[in-house]
């Protein structure tokens, strides 16, 4: 009797394949399962060069983000948010010390903004009757020196006037009273006016050339 | 006369014949010109009632040297007896006290007034007074027991006076 190998091999596989099948049929996976120890089995695992193996990229590459972001039901995520209570853990005030405002202003192009702003438009809604009356026009004089000038110089004026004609005056007095004394030979402490006006001491008038300025 | 505390004020001093004169001579001037100027409204008033040209100086002369006696005694009673100076005084910084230096009464403004006249008719006798004595006083202040005194600071004026020099010539120098 002669042997073909091909015809050999082929009968193998066949009652192999019958055998795995019968062996798997009859396998009770769960009972198998139980029989694992699973944290010895990943302890012998290693998951750093499990992770090495791992192409991070290539898998971001095939998501798909857009039919991802298409999935999400933003709207129902949003009315899920509760604002309020997100508002309050915001602390404002840190956030606005770190801002530099200064920067912001300097980045600001004044001239374009004022270019935009309708002056007449804006000028049409300003009563100026309104912001007149609300001015303390006494107060602002009293602020500037433009109320002190205006009494200086009204004031200054008419006393220097009358100081000069008064010192002339005086000094054409003084000028008769020493002839007169000199002619009448008057000598000694006269006195100079009524004693209610003048202390007892001042008996006597001012020398003749001190009064006029 | 001198001294040498009150050296250069001579508020409350015996004021002298010239200032006295001059403020005289200001009462007498702005005295006519305000009774001319009621004279003539009185003249234009008359005109217009009467619907004929009326002279208070011609016509009415009586009682225009009446009108003019009684303006005079009460432009300077007044005066006097209110404040104790007029306006010519005013001017002059000059006020009507007692001997003693206390405001004047009206009835010293009276005679004071009254007795003005008498002091100035005699050829100016009266006033002669005013000139010679230490205390300057005329017949008519002698009648109503009254002196006239400086009623002006010239201290605080010769300091405003320094003063104003000062800032002139400091902003000449600014300039």
């Amino acid at each position: 009797m002669s042997t073909n190998p091909r015809g050999l091999d082929k009968l193998a596989q066949g009652i192999a394949e019958q055998v795995v099948r019968r062996v798997v049929s009859a396998l009770d996976v769960n009972a198998l399962m139980r029989q694992i120890d699973i944290d010895e089995l990943m302890d012998r695992v290693d998951l750093d060069a499990l992770a090495e193996r791992i192409d991070v990229d290539a898998i971001v590459a095939s998501v798909d983000v857009d039919a991802m972001m298409e999935a999400v039901d933003v709207e129902a995520i949003v009315e899920r948010v509760d604002v309020d209570a997100l508002v309050d853990r915001v602390d404002v005030a840190k956030i606005i010390e770190r801002v530099d405002v200064q920067a912001i202003v300097d980045r600001i192009d004044v001239d374009a903004l004022v270019a935009r702003i309708d002056l007449d438009a804006l000028l049409e809604r300003v009563s100026i009757e309104d912001l007149i009356d609300r001015v303390d026009v006494d107060a602002l004089v009293s602020r500037t020196e433009l109320g002190s000038i205006i009494a200086r110089s009204t004031t200054s004026v008419l006393t220097e006037g009358l100081d000069l004609i008064r010192s002339q005056g005086v000094g054409l007095d003084d000028f008769t009273n020493r002839w007169v004394n000199r002619i009448l030979r008057r000598k000694g402490e006269l006195p100079a006016g009524p004693p209610l006006l003048l202390p007892a001491a001042l008996a006597a008038g001012p020398a003749p050339d001190e009064a006029s300025p | 006369m001198t001294s040498g505390i009150n050296a250069t004020s001579r508020q409350g001093n015996y004021a002298g014949g010239i200032s006295r004169l001059a403020a005289f001579a200001a009462d007498i001037g702005l005295a006519w010109a305000s009774l001319l100027i009621v004279l003539g409204m009185v003249s234009v008033a008359l005109t217009l009632i009467l619907s004929h040209s009326v002279s208070l100086y011609h016509g009415w002369r009586i009682l225009t040297d009446v009108a003019v006696v009684v303006w005079f005694f009460l432009y300077f009673t007044y005066q006097w007896a209110l404040g104790g100076k007029t306006l010519g005084m005013a001017i002059f910084g000059l006020r009507v006290v007692t001997t003693q230096g206390a405001p004047i009464s009206g009835r010293a403004a009276i005679i004071r007034t009254i007795t003005l006249p008498l002091s100035i008719l005699p050829a100016g006798l009266g006033l002669l007074g005013i000139v010679l004595r230490i205390d300057h006083r005329g017949w008519h202040d002698r009648f109503a027991r009254t002196c006239v005194v400086y009623d002006w600071d010239a201290r605080a004026a010769r300091l405003l006076w320094l003063a104003r020099q000062q800032e002139h010539t400091g902003t000449h120098r600014h300039h």
